[in-house]
């Protein structure tokens, strides 16, 4: 039975994960009356899951991993109040000229560019607070990257991270990051933006999965399900979708907006990336200390299409992407605290699309082609050097890619017949549906989105205002 | 005590089969490293399965069943085609990458997440992949964990923490549905049998009664009960259709089954694991969480935990609670659950009733009986004997049920008097550990003391005693005693005597038997001994009680498909069989119609001229005669849906 909400909400947010938040933030201190709706669960600092199988399974979409029609990368889409920023490696990068430039000529928004962003990535910034991990606090794993990039004369960087107070001096090892920082340290929404937005007078409601939207003369209603049983529907004058790249084209698609607007679903794209693992002689114990240091800052890398990053993962994860079955998976696995571990990152560029099925369950497809094979090859022979270089006894690679970064699908640009969002943040042909989160990238930028994501819904928010 | 089992939500038990063979396959074990199975890390699935989108979950529920019957070497060449996938083409590498990952990810998960079952004590996955960091965390980042409560002569706190739970497993227990709560009924009876030893062991330790009498009523009877629910709980507790009158045509009615709640059950020391595994089970299979208190003289402590916790039951499901009925008996009460279910004596029946009444709780009492046995002259008087014996001294005559007061007719009665006495006099008297001792001793000091008084009162109002008249009415070794002579004025005569005692008494007729059986406050349970079943069946109809045995004794307990309970200060309700199940169910009624334009005859307005063709409906309907009612009603009934719609359309004139 639906419930009717009679109330009509100025706007109503679909999703809470990093662009909901920081749009409602700044629409609730001006006023609004804004529900957020989330199909996630909301945690506490109490009551994040504290292993990688409780964690996964509880904070993504169909429990874990979501495998496209190749199933050559797995997928991993939050479903948690917070989104990305609970489950994320909280590294923050602004985008550099390249990923700009590139976004403006497929795009044609004018506003896409270096300069133009650099205030709204200065208040983005000011929402959080941002830390690089110190030289001292690096772990055993991030001297192998550093050494390695050392040897073969390429450049480094420390990571930028949204963190607070990580407590690596109280020898503090933080491999449970993935499942939410039970320190409130990192930087996620729900302890910065969604908590002042909250304070203001934002309603959230979690455990709600927006299953079909509808905008008739100025009016919008919003239907989900409720997992304790039944339909909810509610109503509002305004519809900002923040439900990530799949959320928002398996929303759009299931409401009956293809019709309209063609290109929703098209150009999806993940930054695919391919973790490796160089055995070593003596123990390395990647999981202790700080578990990221490094990113590389190589012009040549850019060029070529990657990155790499100096990362780890919970035994849960390591374990499926280690080759094998019986004996050898034993002696893999046994030999865990010798393991270092790289990752590459690509930029894609064959775009891949986002469909639905006849239940409403989106479909993934999506292709490496020729080009992005060949970026991930390149990557993969520099982490073998590296390792190499460093005295690894053995080399293996991850059984499969992994896509963290999900983005496209509503792409912004000027031309309807191409793109989805126009470029004051509106879904064309709609004076009152928005978004502003990674469903909107036109392509990849090849460096990590969330901050940007934030700078582009904090803009979209003061769009909003100053047209109202 | 030996392995948990495992039932999931999710997966069948074949399914699991197969799920723990390929878990093997892919982590056999080293020297290091334990195997899946041996982690038990497989308990676990459900965390993973609960999050699954359906999609996923059938196909593995498809992969675990192939697996089952699946030899291993081909799942291993399964899984070596999945190594090569890349290297097939790609319609056929896509499906083993899926398999691959959907498998591994079931199978490592658990298994590296450091998970294990209940109990397990062997090497832990994190030592051996040394996999210890450090989480520095404050007050506020600690993970809630339950606060222990105190189960052992609990405090109002504790009590409220008990409730509390019970109300937080309530859903997840009706969740399962019927058909998988009984899967943890099986799991309940193979932990049963595998420990039976030990279960006696632990029975006669408590009780002290001889290990016959425990095997028999304490396991048989026990296994024997949860096999019927198995065979029957589906039944009894699906969906009912029952018939709609013809006046409410169109519409449909049914019966749901639902479970009340929490239920509080509170058991005797007389059969103390019966009692406690049959109510439990029969309250939890309808879907209740339990709180059960045993006796605080026999209370098993630890042993009914342990094996529902081998059938996989959760602890907040069945919650077992220690201590002195008069201490925490108000307590239970006052915690509020839905349901009271007892069985024990008069006074702790009334005081738990009165108690339940101040808020209106419904309670089920089980109390004691002073049951009859009435012996006709047409008998084989050495069965008839030999059943009088067993009736009245098996468990040392510490049963509701047992005969304490011996009705034989005076044509026979010197002749089976001399049978009881002589085979009386046989019974063996030890603590026994192999089963060769008819009979143990008393279980508490307390009844031995109440024996004690009955006894001297006798002997000084002049009854004879025919066996154990030496008795020094001290030992708790309290040997069987017929008794004859016994008198209206004895203590014997009036009060339930719960141990060895057996007053014998004549009749004349049939009218003097059912007279003098029919005790003026118990009416348990009674047997009646006749070559002539017309006549048994005769009497059984006259005694007022809740239980008859014709040509045996102590039987209807016997057969699990039939009720159980008194009348009288016996208590009230029936447990076990088919009605057993109501008394622990919400009997919902549900009627069913149209949704439509249609308005009803008996809604608003009403009109002089509605209420003449409801009258008239009425007479016809209801009028002697099988056919012509019904076309006459359906006359007037057309007559009145069409006066209705009019009515609707055009309101009245
Ligand atoms: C493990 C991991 C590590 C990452 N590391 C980094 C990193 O270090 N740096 C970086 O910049 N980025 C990283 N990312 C990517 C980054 O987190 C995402 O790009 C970002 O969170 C996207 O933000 P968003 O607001 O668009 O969507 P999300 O954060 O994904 O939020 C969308 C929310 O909408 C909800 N939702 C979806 N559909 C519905 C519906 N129908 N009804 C209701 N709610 C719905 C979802 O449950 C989700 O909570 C990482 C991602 C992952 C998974
Ligand atoms: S304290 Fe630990 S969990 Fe929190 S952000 Fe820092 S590294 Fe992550």
């Amino acid at each position: 039975m639906a419930t009717e909400q009679f109330r009509i909400f100025d706007f109503i947010f679909v999703g809470a994960g990093i662009s909901g938040p920081f749009m409602a933030n700044d629409l609730v201190k001006e006023g609004a009356d804004c529900l957020m709706l989330e199909a996630g669960k909301a945690y506490t600092r109490r009551t994040y899951p504290t292993n990688g199988l409780d964690g996964t399974s509880q904070m993504y979409w169909s429990g874990g991993l979501e495998l496209g029609h190749d199933a050559k990368i797995a997928f991993l889409r939050p479903k948690v109040v917070g989104g990305g920023s609970i489950v994320n490696q909280a590294l923050v990068d602004r985008f550099d000229a390249d990923a700009w430039d590139s976004w403006r000529s497929v795009s044609k928004v004018a506003d896409f560019s270096v300069d133009k962003m650099a205030p709204w990535y200065d208040r983005a910034e000011s929402e959080i607070e941002i830390q690089e991990i110190p030289a001292h606090f690096r772990n055993k794993n991030a001297e192998i990257f550093d050494q390695g990039f050392k040897n073969l004369k390429f450049d480094n960087a420390p990571l930028r991270r949204a963190q607070s107070n990580c407590r690596l001096e109280e020898g503090n090892c933080c491999i449970e990051c993935l499942n939410g920082c039970r320190l409130g340290s990192k930087q996620s929404t729900p302890e910065t933006v969604l908590k002042t937005a909250l304070e203001n007078g934002l309603t959230l409601v979690p455990e709600i999965e927006v299953t079909h939207i509808s905008e008739h003369k100025g009016d919008i209603r919003v239907t989900g399900l409720d997992p304790r049983g039944g339909q909810v529907s509610y109503r509002a004058r305004n519809l900002v979708l923040g439900a990530g790249a799949i959320g928002n084209a398996r929303l759009l698609l299931n409401s009956g907006f293809e019709k309209k607007l063609p290109h929703i679903g098209k150009g999806f794209f993940c930054h695919p990336q391919f973790m490796s693992f160089g055995v070593y002689e003596e123990k390395i114990n990647s999981h202790l200390g700080a578990f990221q240091a490094f990113k590389s800052d190589d012009k040549g890398f850019r060029k070529e299409g990657f990155k790499l990053e100096n990362v780890y993962a919970g035994p849960e994860g390591i374990a499926l992407l280690v080759p094998g079955f019986g004996k050898i998976h034993h002696e893999y696995m046994e030999r865990l605290p010798h393991f270092a571990c790289i990752e590459v990152c690509t930029r894609d560029t064959n775009p891949g699309q986002i469909r639905v099925n006849r239940k409403g369950k989106a479909l993934i497809r999506k292709v490496q082609n020729r080009e992005d094979l060949n970026r991930y090859e390149k990557g993969a022979k520099v982490i073998d050097d590296i390792f190499k270089s460093t005295g690894a006894k053995q080399i293996v690679h991850g059984r499969f890619g992994i896509g963290l970064h999900l983005m496209g699908c509503c792409a912004m640009g000027t031309d309807p017949a191409t793109s989805v969002i126009d470029p004051e943040f509106k879904l064309h042909g709609y004076k009152n549906i928005f978004s502003a989160d990674s469903s909107i990238f036109p392509n990849a930028p090849g460096i990590n989105p969330s901050l940007t994501i934030m700078a582009l819904s904090k803009k979209a928010a003061a769009s909003i205002l100053r047209n109202r | 005590m030996t392995d948990q089992m495992m039932i999931s939500r999710y997966f069948s038990q074949s399914q699991l089969k197969g799920l723990l063979k390929a878990g093997d396959i892919i982590l056999p074990g080293t020297q290091a490293s334990p195997s899946f199975s041996a982690t038990g890390c497989i308990h676990h699935m459900d965390r993973m399965a609960k999050y699954l989108s359906e999609d996923d979950l059938n196909g593995l529920r498809m992969v675990f069943a192939a697996f089952r019957w699946m030899p291993k070497w081909k799942i291993k060449l399964i899984l070596k085609l999945c190594n090569h996938s890349s290297r097939l083409p790609s319609f056929m590498g896509a499906g083993l990458r899926m398999l691959e990952i959907g498998l591994k990810g079931a199978i490592l998960s658990p298994y590296y997440a450091n998970l294990t079952a209940p109990g397990y004590d062997g090497k832990k996955v994190y030592d051996v992949i040394g996999w210890h960091p450090k989480m520095v965390v404050n007050e506020d980042g600690i993970p809630v964990k339950q606060t222990p409560v105190n189960l052992d002569t609990p405090t109002p706190e504790d009590v409220a923490e008990i409730y509390q739970r019970a109300k937080k497993a309530g859903p997840e227990i009706r969740d399962w549905g019927v058909k998988k709560r009984l899967e943890f009924i099986s799991n309940l009876k193979a932990a049963i049998l595998a420990n039976q030893e030990y279960i006696l062991d632990r029975l006669q330790a408590d009780t002290k009664k001889s290990r016959f009498d425990a095997i028999t009523a304490e396991i048989f009877g026990t296994l024997d009960f949860l096999d019927y629910l198995e065979k029957n709980a589906v039944k009894f507790l699906s969906d009912r259709k029952v018939p709609t009158p013809f006046a409410l045509m169109g519409k449909k009615s049914k019966v749901y089954f639902e479970p009340l709640g929490t239920a509080l059950l509170i058991s005797p020391w007389n059969y103390p694991f019966y009692q406690a595994i049959v109510p439990i089970a029969q309250a939890f299979v309808v879907g209740n969480a339990v709180v059960f208190k045993p006796s605080s003289d026999t209370p098993l402590k630890g042993l009914v935990e342990a094996l529902l916790a081998q059938a996989g039951f959760l602890p907040g499901w069945v919650q077992i609670v220690y201590g002195q009925g008069r201490t925490i008996g108000n307590l239970l009460v006052d915690g509020r659950p839905d349901k009271i279910f007892l069985i024990g004596s008069q006074p702790v029946g009334k005081a738990i009733m009165e108690r339940a009444s101040q808020y209106l709780i419904p309670v089920e009492l089980e109390l004691g009986g002073k049951d009859p046995m009435v012996v006709f002259e047409d008998v084989n008087i050495e069965r008839a004997a030999a059943g009088a014996i067993w009736g009245a001294f098996t468990t040392t005559g510490q049963s509701c049920t047992s005969v304490e007061r011996l009705f034989v007719h005076e044509e026979i009665y010197e002749r089976f008097k001399e049978t009881l006495v002589k085979e009386t006099l046989k019974l063996v008297q030890a603590t026994d550990e192999d089963g060769n001792a008819d009979i143990g001793p008393m279980t508490t000091k307390a009844q031995v003391k109440a024996i004690a008084a009955q006894v001297a009162d006798a002997k000084e109002k002049g009854a004879v005693f025919l066996t154990g008249g030496d008795w020094d009415g001290k030992s708790d070794f309290v040997p069987p005693m017929v008794v004859e002579g016994v008198t209206k004025d004895m203590l014997m005569d009036q009060e339930e005597n719960f141990g060895p005692l057996l007053p014998l008494y004549s009749f004349t007729s049939e009218a003097q038997a059912i007279e003098m059986a029919n005790d003026p406050e118990y009416g348990l349970s009674a047997s009646v001994w006749s070559q002539d079943l017309k006549r048994a069946d005769r009497v059984a109809r006259m005694i007022y009680t809740g239980n008859v045995s014709i040509n045996n004794v102590m039987l209807t307990e016997g057969n699990h498909a039939l009720p159980f309970g008194g009348v009288g200060k016996s208590g009230f309700g029936r447990y076990k069989g088919e009605f057993g199940f109501y008394a622990f169910a919400n009997i919902k009624a549900i009627l069913i119609d149209q949704n439509s334009a249609k308005m009803e005859a008996n809604w608003f307005p009403y009109t002089a001229k509605k209420y003449q063709i409801f009258s008239d409906l009425t007479r016809a309907l209801y009028s002697p005669g099988r056919i012509l009612p019904l076309i006459r009603g359906a006359f007037y009934g057309l007559k009145l849906e069409t006066y209705v719609k009019k009515l609707a359309k055009k309101g009245r004139e």
